[in-house]
């Protein structure tokens, strides 16, 4: 599934490359079976008991399989709802977000037109202001608004929030995948007298597709795992996404004693994530390699 | 020309918009607090004192402020030539067509994927504890009893600890930047080098890492924007309250916005926060101007 | 039949507003309260049809001195607990009976800690509805946004039930010296330890002295026991208390502001500690302890027999101990030459407070009657090992039975920890050197000197 098939029938198999390669695959094995070590010990952790984790007796598994940790956590929350949202918010906003910044940045890379200067700066100064001095203030306007009070617009606040408070690095990052695409292409274009835009849409774009998906891998993630602006600004059950609903779960069962259910929550929370990644970062390895040329 | 002007406008214009509107009044708001004594961060403009740069004062004469920055200063500075440099390794490695590609990318990335409270949680009970912990057992096995017996979490190492736990999880987030850079670069150029003699670190020096320049330079400007943002793994290595070797700026700004735990009389200062917040966004804006004076936007073309 | 309970509700309703409106005459919810009556009248039917059926307990209620009848409120609760926590699934059923039984309706929000701590104030100067919301003792956090309940607990004559240290301490976080937080959740301060431990060790009373406490900790060392743990999160309890019994928990206080750390008392209390690290009764990785390693796989796994924290440890620990751990408690030690003894103790509780934007204060009050009083606080103790807040509730969970002298014979009230952690500023310092000085690697004099150079500015 993980495979490139393209690259695979590129790449017949010769001992004497495989073993150039040897120091590599050795960093490369080191570091995944760590990697290997403490997943299998997160997932052994949900699947044990809270006694187990903190004897050092995780991997015996004395008691058997303690796979009701997952449906503890399961039932006691409305899991399938806060998915929803959480994909609905995702989604929608990942999608908008590379839409509007990436011409957005594009631009600002592209081109010196007045200002451009300044609103770089902008975009990294407001990357640095801690998220909780923005979205207090907000907050504040929003809610006496009344604008929280309806189910639709407290939807669409919420995904204008997450938009907004993702453009600064959204542009930043991938202003340097627009600075390594030659200006050459849009030049011809500009000369078969194709318009700018288009030209942009056309040609430009799709040569940073490496960097849009792992952007929007990034975004998706921090959105999916987002806290502090989903707790403010949401109150109703109905529109809790996965991080509020089993994050303040999770910070709740350090205090009750519930260690692996904390553990079955987290796993519970990745899932949906490392399933995306999955998919999309076929689309960072391989895309168009090899079509790109000087 | 005319053209391009249309498409600057109606290519900027709807970031800029949603940018000023939503982003910029809080940034000012901020700003202009951290000129004042205020208690909460919700309170109305008539409850501000005007404290000139009292509070920038204090925060610099405060010992905790300033162990917060140099712990900050140390995690940008080695934790960045460490991640920077493990995760470039990494791509590098990846990008030399080894086999099963696909799934190291996503074995190295994975831990980002999982919350902080899990893998922070997993390091200390796991990695970390010295009676049971992987690296004490590990060692052990090794017959480096020295290095087996270090306890991680006492004061003197705690936060070489956090450190390594912190740096190990962005390795694979900076790796899969590296790798979406690197994959810009034709095959063919490395060919031709290895036509003409080229060794692969000769044509990692010459070719990949000029080609990286672009990619260099934002992953040191996005290292800043997330080591000016770490929180939560400080929290998880000392709860309840910091302690000097791993307190940041984060952690002193939120226990000044909501308080800190334990103290009797809850004492907040949403003035002093805003100040944190000021001079976290000054240290962006000035890695931001550093890094693209020293690394200029040659127009590398290829 | 049914008409004419809507009338009779909506009478007493309108008519609670005018009394409530009389009685506070500083409360501007005037509208509010006028437009929460009208809009939720639909609602009374409803809550009015719930109720029928409920009228047995309603009369039980009252005679306990619990709740009225409330149809047609409206009631916004904010709670730090979570729905799966022990204290929420007690608190919802608790509301869900109160709302059988008044016709109240209750929107009951489990907020987490995180969500009261950094979310309540903004929500609330954000006119956002919250009636009453419950929290982890809010020492004044709130200001002028929660109302005096002073002349509530006398309409109900509810303070008699409480034990008066408590409305002590909860009074003293406000300039005023009024109560506006109802203590409930409440914990005391001392040694946890492991009673088979010290009946192996032979150890027949709980130590009430130093000498009986180094005596103790000698006796379990020679039983091949680890005598004492701790954790970072809670290095300053043993210390300030310590220090506390020597000068008082205000002249801690004074040290911690003033960086006063070369009182001749600082030194003593850091010797005392530094004898018992020397003396290998502390754990050998005490100094490598983040929370929760210390409590969850020292003190619970019954590795080590002693942990100086609160009383809340053993809820956090049940998972791993299991029912039938046997647990102890005593208050921090007398010391030689100190001015308090036993009588003076760290306590604390969680509380409940009513917010400026209720229209309704007397329902909000009748709910937190009912949560801390009789049944449920008893309930609310047993599911999650805490304290009742009824005196009258003498079913303390088996495991925290041993603080109950203690706690009712306490008189005088310190600080947390004695006081030492009242500057957030140098704690961080003060933490890492205590948690060094436990672990043995620094001396008292290196402590002190440690810690007079961390004060200075």
């Amino acid at each position: 599934m993980w495979k490139n098939k393209k690259e695979k029938e590129n790449n017949p198999f010769s001992l004497k490359k495989e073993l150039a390669l040897a120091p590599g695959y050795l960093v490369l094995m080191a570091w995944v079976g760590f990697t290997a070590v403490i997943l299998i010990w997160v997932i052994a952790a949900s699947l044990s008991t809270t006694g187990d984790i903190f004897r050092g007796t995780i991997f015996e598994f004395s008691s058997g399989l303690h796979f009701e940790n997952y449906s503890r956590v399961w039932v006691a929350s409305n899991v399938s709802v806060y998915f929803m949202n959480s994909l609905l918010y995702a989604v929608i906003s990942c999608i908008l977000l590379i839409v509007m910044c990436a011409p957005y940045s594009y631009v600002l890379q592209r081109f010196k037109f007045p200002g451009a200067g300044l609103i770089k700066t902008l975009l990294a100064a407001t990357t640095g202001v801690p998220v909780i001095m923005v979205i207090i203030p907000l907050y504040m306007i929003i809610a006496r608004a009344g604008l929280l009070r309806n189910e639709v617009s407290n939807r669409i606040v919420l995904i204008v929030l997450f938009v907004a408070t993702k453009i600064p690095y959204t542009t930043i990052f991938l202003m340097a995948y627009f600075e390594n695409i030659s200006r050459s292409y849009e030049e011809a274009a500009a000369i078969d007298g194709c318009h700018p835009i288009k030209a942009f849409w056309k040609i430009v774009f799709p040569m940073a597709q490496g960097g849009l998906i792992t952007v929007t891998i990034f975004n998706f993630v921090n959105i999916w795992n987002e806290y502090f602006l989903s707790l403010l600004f949401v109150n109703s059950e109905k529109l809790r996404p996965v991080a509020l609903g089993l994050f303040s779960m999770i910070n709740g069962m350090q205090y009750s004693g519930d260690w692996c259910g904390l553990f079955a929550a987290v796993i519970i929370v990745f899932l949906p994530t490392f399933i995306l990644y999955i998919a999309l970062s076929k689309y960072i390895v391989g895309g168009l390699t090899g079509g790109v040329k000087g | 020309m005319k053209r391009n002007r249309s498409m600057i406008v109606a290519f900027a214009l709807p970031g800029t918009l949603v940018f000023l509107v939503t982003l910029i009044y809080p940034i000012i708001r901020t700003v202009i607090m951290s000129f004042f004594s205020i208690q909460e961060i919700t309170d109305s403009v008539d409850k501000w004192k005007f404290n000139g740069i009292g509070n920038y004062i204090s925060l610099m004469r405060n010992s905790l402020y300033q162990a917060s920055w140099i712990n900050l200063a140390k995690i940008f500075l080695i934790g960045g030539v460490i991640t920077l440099g493990v995760s470039l390794l990494l791509a590098v490695i990846l990008k030399n067509s080894v086999r099963g590609r696909g799934f190291f990318q996503a074995a190295i990335y994975l831990p980002n994927v999982i919350s902080a409270v899990a893998m922070a949680t997993m390091w200390i009970q796991y990695i970390f504890n010295p009676s049971y912990g992987f690296m004490t057992k590990f060692f052990s096995a090794l017959h480096l009893d020295s290095v087996a017996r270090i306890q991680w979490l006492s004061a003197d190492y705690k936060f070489w600890a956090l450190l390594i736990s912190y740096c190990f999880g962005m390795i694979g987030h900076f790796m899969l930047i590296w790798v979406s850079g690197i994959e810009r670069i034709g095959i063919d150029y490395y060919e031709a080098a290895a036509i003409d003699g080229a060794n692969k670190v000769k044509q990692f020096f010459y070719i990949t890492l000029p080609l990286l320049k672009g990619i260099f330079r934002t992953n040191i400007i996005m290292w800043s924007i997330s080591v000016s943002g770490f929180f939560i793994w400080s929290k998880l290595f000392s709860p309840i309250s910091a302690d000097t070797s791993t307190v940041v700026p984060m952690v002193y700004m939120y226990d000044k916005l909501f308080g800190a735990e334990n103290v009797d009389e809850i004492r907040r200062d949403a003035g002093i926060a805003a100040a944190v917040g000021v001079m976290l966004c000054l240290f962006i804006v000035f890695i931001f101007t550093l890094v693209n004076r020293l690394i200029k936007d040659d127009d590398l073309e290829f | 039949m049914k008409k004419s309970k809507k009338l009779v509700s909506l009478v007493t309703c309108s008519a609670l507003i005018t009394t409530l409106l009389a009685g506070c005459g500083g409360s501007s919810s005037g509208d509010s309260a006028a437009t929460t009556a009208a809009g939720s009248a639909e609602t009374t039917t409803a809550a009015a049809e719930t109720a029928a059926p409920a009228s047995d307990t309603t009369t039980a209620a009252e005679a306990s001195g619990g709740s009225g009848d409330f149809s047609g409120v409206k009631l916004v609760y904010w709670s730090n607990w979570e729905s799966t926590e022990p204290q929420g699934i007690v608190i919802t059923e608790a509301v869900k009976e109160f709302e059988a039984e008044t016709g109240a309706q209750v929107d009951l929000q489990f907020k987490g800690r995180k969500g009261i701590k950094e979310g309540l104030i903004p929500a609330l100067d954000a006119d956002q509805q919250v009636d009453l919301f419950d929290g982890a003792g809010n020492k004044s956090n709130y200001g002028d946004r929660i109302i005096c309940l002073e002349d509530l607990m006398k309409d109900n004559d509810y303070e008699k039930d409480t034990n008066p240290a408590l409305m002590t301490l909860n009074r003293s976080y406000y300039s005023d010296g009024q109560l506006y937080e109802i203590p409930y959740q409440m914990k005391a301060n001392g040694y946890l330890y492991n009673k088979d431990m010290f009946d192996k060790a032979g150890i027949t009373k709980a130590p009430a002295t130093w000498e009986e406490f180094l005596d103790a900790c000698q006796k379990l060392k020679d039983a091949g026991y680890t005598a004492l743990t701790t954790d970072d999160a809670y290095a300053m309890q043993a210390f300030g208390q310590h220090l506390a019994r020597l000068i008082g928990d205000e002249e801690v206080k004074n040290v911690v502001n003033n960086g006063l750390w070369d009182k001749e008392e600082v030194l003593a209390t850091a010797q005392a500690f530094e004898d018992l690290a020397s003396k290998g009764y502390f754990s050998p990785q005490v100094g490598a302890n983040v929370w929760p390693t210390g409590q969850n796989t020292e003190l619970a796994t019954g590795l080590a027999a002693m942990y100086c924290a609160g009383t809340y440890v053993v809820n956090e620990t049940k998972t791993i101990t299991g029912p039938d751990f046997r647990w102890g408690f005593f208050a921090y030690p007398e010391v030689e030459n100190g001015i308090n003894g036993l009588e003076a103790m760290v306590i604390g509780n969680q509380s409940f407070a009513i917010t400026k934007k209720c229209a309704n204060p007397e329902a909000a009050f009748a709910l937190i009657v009912k949560l801390t009083r009789g049944n449920w606080d008893s309930r609310l103790a047993e599911e999650s090992l805490a304290l009742p807040a009824d005196k009258n509730n003498e079913s303390w969970p088996e495991q925290l039975q041993e603080a109950k002298p203690y706690m009712e014979n306490c008189t005088e009230l310190f600080a947390t920890s004695g006081g030492l952690e009242n500057n957030p500023d140098i704690t961080p310092a003060l933490k890492e050197n205590l948690m060094k000085l436990y672990a043995g690697t620094c001396t008292a004099q290196e402590f002190v000197d440690n810690m007079l150079a961390a004060s200075k500015q």
